[in-house]
This record gives structure tokens, C-alpha cells and sequence, in this order.
């Protein structure tokens, strides 16, 4: 089973140098947790969610051995990355560092990978 | 596992509508159309699986009455878990000689042929009394069949078809027939604390009567198990009134998110969220990752 209120705390230590916020989303698009700014509104979370989620199982179904996604907007940039069975998706301003959001996803995966296999076996 | 259940008391107590309305979908309007029981209805109906209770609702026309205590009655009376004795609560009877006659010669019957039978008076039809009234009537009745029955303990409950308190008398009677539900309410305490949930309540699945509950926060309406039973119930039968089979619920506002769920075979669970950061895939999830476990629990009854 998942301690729900532990994994906020854990998405919310990757929340600096220009991100800002995490999310875990489920095989079904619905979110399972997640960790953004205090003014963040629920609605930008769940479109977050929503398209990351439709873009992700799109590539996915072409080349299921997709392990990282990057994506350049004109706001913001996003970082998505397969853990377990879930996808996490990190995102941040436009002045955040591709390279950065990439190696604060993979931190976290490395992190939540074993304890979250646990939960979905 | 065969539990037997007597439910008897007067003609025209309600033993019948309760029935039906517990067990066999019938709402509150329907048990109109009852006619009185002839001689004994046996019902055999299945609860939690792989318990059946063998209901025997007793007619209670006179005549039959006096069968039960001659002819019929350690056929009537042996091997009985529970004895239920309906009292229609406008009935007027009191201890002066002829009254409360058939209820003595019922718990000389239990006494002798089943001792260990949990006994259970339902004081009836509690709505055609005034709301004022209510307590007053059923303290009064409860305090006068509480010392006719001595020694032997009984439990009293005030009912009416019309309101949960037919599903609060209900879900306790069936809960004293369940082995092993002290393993099961710290199974479930369990559960509920790792899901950080306020409240987890376990349904029967046909009757929705509640079989067992755990909770992290207090909560001041002590009928609500009862509400929700009545409430879901309800919806259950409209929903398969139109053709369609109720599966799962779940309710969201601003203060608590309500989940439930078909469990295992024989149950549905309600939890109750208040924590906001918690989505509701998580508690869902949670849910699922229990569900073999319970299965188990539930199952080890029947060795």
C-alpha cells in the first residue's frame, strides 16, 4: 500500500532553481501525487497532467522503450520520465536548465523506483 | 457455516416487512402489499458468502402460536442462534396476565432447547409515536422486558421501517453471528490508518448492513452507518429499477471525498478522505493493493 501523504514531500525537494512542480501520473492519466507552488491552481496541475500524459502514451506506443521526454514550450519546460509503472513529470520556467530538469527526474526515479515496483508489482 | 434465525412476535408486528426489507430489496412502500405469514417462511439467505442464515419468520396468528409451543417446538426452537421478538410498539401490553404471555413462553423455549441463543427485541413501528415521546416509550418497554427476561440478557432496539434504525437493529444482530470480526475490525483499523483515512466502513454486499468499521476521527452523528446503508441501498435498487447494476461511488466536495467501492466477493467498502493533498488515485490504489488481502481474511471463515 502507498503512504499518500509522504510522496508530496519527497516531489516537493526537487521545487528549486526555476521548477516548479512535480507529478506522478498513472497508466490512466489520473494523477497520484503531486508537488507544486502554493499559488499553483489545482486546474494547471490537472492540465499539466493531461497533456503530458496524452503526449507520453502517444510516443510511447510507437517506441515503447521511451525513457525520457523532453519538452520546449514558450512558458515553461517539461521533463518526463517513466517510474515504475507511473510516469513523473517535472516542470519548470523557461529559464530552467534542460540538463538540470533532466538530472533532478532521474534523481527521483532512482529514488522512487524500488519502494513504488513495491506498490504495483 | 448455518446460522438459524428466529424472528417471531404478533400478528402484524412487521416481522415480514423487516424481511423483506433487509434481504429481499423491498422498500419501505412495497411491504404494503404483504399479506400475514401462514405457519412458518423459511428463508435461507447468504451473507458474507459463506454464511447462511436460515431466517424462520414465524406467522403469528394466534393459532400458529400455540403450535410453535406444543407440537413444533423443539422443532421451532432448537438450534437457534438468535431470537428476534418484534413488539408493535402501539401494542399496549403490560405484565397483568395473558400479556407478554407468548414472548415468556418464546424464552422458555430458547432457554431450554437453545441456551446460548443471543436474544433480540425489536420494539417496532416506532414512527407512529411522537418524536417527544419516543425515548420516554422505548426506555419504558426496553426496562419492562429487560426485567421479564431476566436472567437471561437481552438487547432492545426501537425501529421503524420508515428510517435507518431498522438497518442500526439489522446490522448488529448479523453482527453478532460473525466469527472472527474482532480480526477483522483490526484489520481494518489497520488499514485505514495507513491509508490515512478518517473513516472505513465494510458493507455487506446484498443488504449493505454494516459488518464493521474502524476510524481515525471522531464524528458526532452516531446514526450515520445507518444513513448511509438506507441511502445506498435505496440508490442501489433505482439504480437496478432502471436496468443498470451500481458498481462504485465516489463523492467529492470541498471538505472530504467519499469512496465506495466493491471489495471482496461479499462486501463493499466506504472510505472517507479529508486530507486534500491526498488524490484520489492514491486512495483508489490503495484500495486495490488491500482487496486480495481482505479476500483472504474473509475467507479463512469458513474453516
Amino acid at each position: 500500500m502507498l503512504k499518500a501523504t509522504r510522496l508530496p514531500e519527497v516531489l516537493k525537494q526537487g521545487n528549486t532553481s526555476g521548477v516548479k512542480g512535480a507529478i506522478l501520473i498513472q497508466p490512466d492519466g489520473s494523477p497520484l501525487s503531486s508537488a507544486g507552488q502554493e499559488n499553483d491552481s489545482e486546474a494547471h496541475q490537472i492540465v499539466v497532467t493531461a497533456i503530458i500524459s496524452n503526449i507520453w502514451g502517444l510516443y510511447n506506443k510507437e517506441n515503447s522503450e521511451l525513457d525520457y521526454m523532453i519538452v520546449d514550450c514558450e512558458q515553461g519546460r517539461v521533463c518526463a520520465t517513466r517510474v515504475s509503472k507511473l510516469v513523473l513529470c517535472i516542470y519548470g520556467d523557461e529559464k530552467a536548465q534542460f540538463g538540470m530538469l533532466k538530472a533532478k527526474a532521474q534523481l527521483i526515479r532512482e529514488y522512487l523506483e524500488g519502494p513504488l515496483n513495491e506498490v504495483y508489482h | 457455516m448455518k446460522k438459524k434465525v428466529l424472528l417471531m412476535g404478533k400478528s402484524g408486528s412487521g416481522k415480514t416487512s423487516m424481511r423483506s426489507i433487509i434481504f429481499a430489496n423491498y422498500i419501505a412502500r412495497d411491504t404494503t402489499r404483504l399479506a400475514a405469514t401462514i405457519d412458518v417462511e423459511y428463508s435461507h439467505v447468504r451473507f458474507l458468502g459463506n454464511l447462511a442464515l436460515n431466517l424462520w419468520d414465524c406467522g403469528g396468528q394466534q393459532s400458529f402460536m400455540e403450535n410453535y409451543f406444543s407440537s413444533q417446538k423443539e422443532h421451532i426452537f432448537r438450534n437457534a442462534s438468535v431470537l428476534i421478538y418484534v413488539f408493535d410498539v402501539e401494542n399496549e401490553e403490560s405484565e397483568k396476565e395473558g400479556q407478554y404471555s407468548d414472548f415468556k413462553d418464546s424464552l422458555h423455549a430458547i432457554q431450554e432447547n437453545s441456551a446460548d441463543a443471543r436474544i433480540f427485541c425489536l420494539i417496532h413501528k416506532m414512527d407512529l409515536i411522537a418524536e417527544d415521546r419516543r425515548e420516554k416509550v422505548f426506555a419504558h418497554r426496553c426496562a419492562e422486558l429487560t426485567s421479564l427476561s431476566a436472567p437471561s440478557k437481552i438487547t432492545c432496539f426501537a425501529t421503524s421501517i420508515w428510517d435507518e434504525s431498522l438497518y442500526k437493529a439489522w446490522s448488529d444482530i448479523v453482527y453478532a453471528l460473525i466469527p472472527n470480526i474482532q480480526v477483522i475490525e483490526s484489520r481494518l483499523q489497520k488499514f485505514c490508518a495507513i491509508c490515512e483515512a478518517d473513516e472505513v466502513v465494510l458493507f455487506e454486499r446484498a443488504t449493505f448492513l454494516v459488518i464493521s468499521h474502524a476510524q481515525t476521527k471522531e464524528h458526532k452523528d452516531v446514526q450515520r452507518f445507518e444513513k448511509i446503508s438506507n441511502i445506498i441501498k435505496q440508490f442501489k435498487l433505482s439504480c437496478s429499477k432502471s436496468g443498470s447494476h451500481f458498481q462504485n461511488m465516489e463523492v467529492t466536495n470541498s471538505q472530504f471525498s467519499a469512496f465506495i467501492e466493491m471489495f471482496t466477493g461479499n462486501t463493499y467498502v466506504l472510505v472517507l478522505m479529508s486530507n486534500p493533498n491526498i488524490k484520489s488515485s492514491a486512495t483508489l490504489l490503495n484500495i486495490s493493493a488491500v482487496r486480495p488481502h481482505f479476500e483472504r481474511y474473509l475467507k479463512q471463515e469458513e474453516k
